[in-house]
């Protein structure tokens, strides 16, 4: 059973939906990669699940499971023992989500507190342990430091160990390396998975950079405007993309061409989508079937894309241009 | 081929409590034109102190840079019109409130020229850059982040220096519109036959732009060369470890391999090799004598004990 399953979810601010009916589920152990640019959804899946919702968004349809628990069926007070000890979430920018004028033993400690009903010097004496875990350098020290006496990527594993010091059964790390330099985020990168292995926990790792996804995901999801367009086994997704889109990401990866192929266009306001393809405004393969949005359909091995070529090849056109700036 | 730029012995050196920083210790390095030269390494490296630098926006301890010939600390008031920069963040670096046409115009207000129309040398750069002259009377709140950079690349290039330093202009972009602004600044480059200083941690991107690529640590190059020739067998262990821990589609499912440790405070007094605490290849050596230059196929590096 899925640790995490996410069913048709929805979310939206006012008139506009921002998330379209997202559906994706991660199992104990397993790392589902989700990428995408900008303004895609990948953030708000991650903060709808937590029910963190920025001021003004609304989750309207959906369920979020636990195990069997609906997320959205919880109490406030039982959502927040959830939050931590359930389901946890580190983000893109540990100095904006550590508490600057608390020593960073103490907020490891704080959530020990919180969620384990154990008292103040258990607590400290765990942290301790879990910076140890974490590899921060001589962690006793460490422990009295505030965040800005630590280096970013050392702070980026005080995070890390804040969110494994109640052992969640699904970690959402929301771009954890993005802040940091490429040898530390393999540091970290490394880090996560060796406490993933350990805790069993399933993550749901959020990223831009597609060669953080493909080196740490087992399965992976392609979110466009909203939704989940593609998604696969690693190897076979990132190797046969079959979704337009994935394809255009992948092309404007650097590679051995002088050009690189760009995707037309930008990605579309949400509040003007309307019932065909949300993609098919940029889409050099657009047909005739693409005036209505299509479900994510099965192209076998559990790889699936939300996309009219492959069910009816027969009707599609040629490209028009692949390299169309 | 004509040198646009020449940096010799430059050391750029910041007095903190504590001691010193040489953010910048004894750099040289040359980029000719209608080339790109990429400069990587990590936060704290000096990569972007270097630029300030040729910027003429930092005094250089020692050394000389020279754009064309002349030393930029001769004449800063000219410097405009021999250098162009490109920012990371077109948001910030562009004036919110005014029209994108005032700030591209700008550099052709400040440096005067005679008998050029400034209203048509404006329109002339926006349609190089691929922006449709009617959309100067834009902010650029009103634009896309990728139409933002375009409008940072054309006032850089609205003097037509030869030398654009670029910091990092596509590491704020999303990948698809990454891949338009590269493919604009090799088309660029093509037409007006500019030099590229090109400064990022990106290495996909750099293998992609650049001619040449100088990898830097602690203030100190550390390996410089033709950009095929070090990507494909670095000599120095800290290239070599930059390269491995940079996660690829061609790595599927493999985690990128760790270098322990991180960089040390930019404080200390350095005896020996600077990459020594976080070297693979360590011996008594590293610790007293700091390597000097080998030079081997065109390539030079810092290394007692390089990579195979």
């Amino acid at each position: 059973m899925p640790a995490l399953d996410i069913r048709d979810l929805k979310v939206s601010f006012g008139k506009t939906d921002v998330l379209r009916g997202v559906s994706l589920a991660v199992e104990p152990r397993e790392t589902l990669g989700i990428v995408g640019e900008s303004g895609c959804g990948k953030s708000m899946t991650g903060l709808a699940a937590m029910r963190l919702l920025p001021p003004g968004g609304k989750i309207t349809a959906g369920r979020i499971l636990l195990g069997e628990t609906d997320l959205r069926s919880l109490s406030e007070s039982k959502m927040r023992h959830a939050r931590g000890s359930e389901i946890a979430m580190i983000f893109q920018d540990p100095f904006t989500s550590l508490n600057p004028m608390m020593r960073v033993g103490a907020q490891i400690a704080e959530a020990i507190v919180l969620h384990q009903n154990v008292g103040k010097a258990t607590a400290q004496t765990r942290a301790i342990e879990m910076l140890k875990a974490v590899g921060v350098p001589s962690p006793d020290s460490a422990a009295r430091k505030f965040p800005h006496q630590l280096s970013g990527g050392q702070r980026q594993r005080v995070m890390i160990g804040i969110a494994f010091s109640c052992h969640p059964k699904v970690l959402i790390a929301d771009e954890p390396t993005t802040a940091l330099d490429v040898t530390l985020q393999a540091q970290i990168l490394a880090l996560l998975k060796e406490l993933q292995e350990r805790e069993g926990t399933a993550v749901l790792l959020i990223s831009h950079d597609i060669g953080v996804i493909g080196s740490v995901s087992d399965r992976i999801c392609v979110f466009y405007a909203g939704r989940v367009i593609e998604e696969g086994p690693r190897d076979r997704l990132l190797k046969n993309p079959r979704h337009p889109y994935t394809r255009g990401l992948l092309g404007s990866l650097p590679g051995e061409a002088e050009r690189l192929v760009s995707i037309p266009g930008q990605p579309p306001d949400f509040s003007t989508l309307g019932r065909d393809c949300s993609f098919s405004t940029r889409c050099a393969y657009r047909f005739d079937k693409c005036v209505t949005e299509p479900t994510l359909l099965p192209l076998g091995g559990d790889h699936r894309a939300s996309c009219w070529l492959d069910t009816f090849p027969q009707d599609a056109p040629v490209a028009k241009t692949e390299a169309a700036e | 081929m004509s040198v646009v730029l020449d940096i010799v012995g430059a050391s750029i050196v910041y007095q903190v409590p504590g001691g010193a920083i040489r953010a910048v210790d004894g750099v040289s390095l040359e980029l000719k034109a209608s080339k790109t030269l990429a400069v990587v390494g990590e936060s704290g490296c000096g990569k972007t102190t270097l630029a300030k630098g040729i910027l003429g926006l930092e005094q250089l301890a020692r050394g000389e840079i020279r754009v064309r010939g002349e030393a930029v600390t001769a004449n800063l008031k000219g410097l405009a019109k021999r250098v162009g920069i490109v920012w990371q963040d077109p948001y910030a670096s562009l004036d919110p409130r005014w029209r994108v046409g005032r700030s591209i115009a700008e550099p052709l207000v400040v440096n005067r020229e005679n008998g050029v129309s400034i209203e048509s040398r404006v329109d002339e750069v926006m349609r190089q850059v691929g922006l449709e002259p009617s959309m100067k009377h834009r902010f650029p709140h009103q634009l896309s982040g990728g139409q933002r950079q375009r409008v940072a690349i054309a006032r850089a290039l609205a003097l037509n220096p030869p030398l654009v330093l670029c910091d990092e202009p596509t590491a704020a972009l999303d990948l698809s519109i990454r891949a338009q602004i590269l493919n604009l600044l090799k088309d660029l480059q093509l037409d007006l036959a500019c030099a590229y200083l090109y400064i990022s941690h990106d290495l996909t991107t750099v293998r992609f732009i650049a001619d040449d690529v100088a990898v830097m640590y602690l203030g100190r190059v550390v390996e410089v060369g033709p950009t095929e020739r070090i990507f494909s067998n670095p000599r120095h262990p800290y290239t070599r470890a930059l390269l491995a821990s940079a996660p690829t589609l061609e790595k599927l499912g493999r985690l990128p391999e760790v270098l322990p440790g991180e960089i040390p405070d930019p404080r200390e007094i350095f005896l020996g090799c600077r990459f020594k605490t976080r070297c693979p290849n360590r011996q008594q050596r590293c610790d007293t004598e700091d390597p000097g230059v080998s030079i081997e196929d065109s390539r030079e590096y810092y290394c007692h004990f390089p990579v195979d």
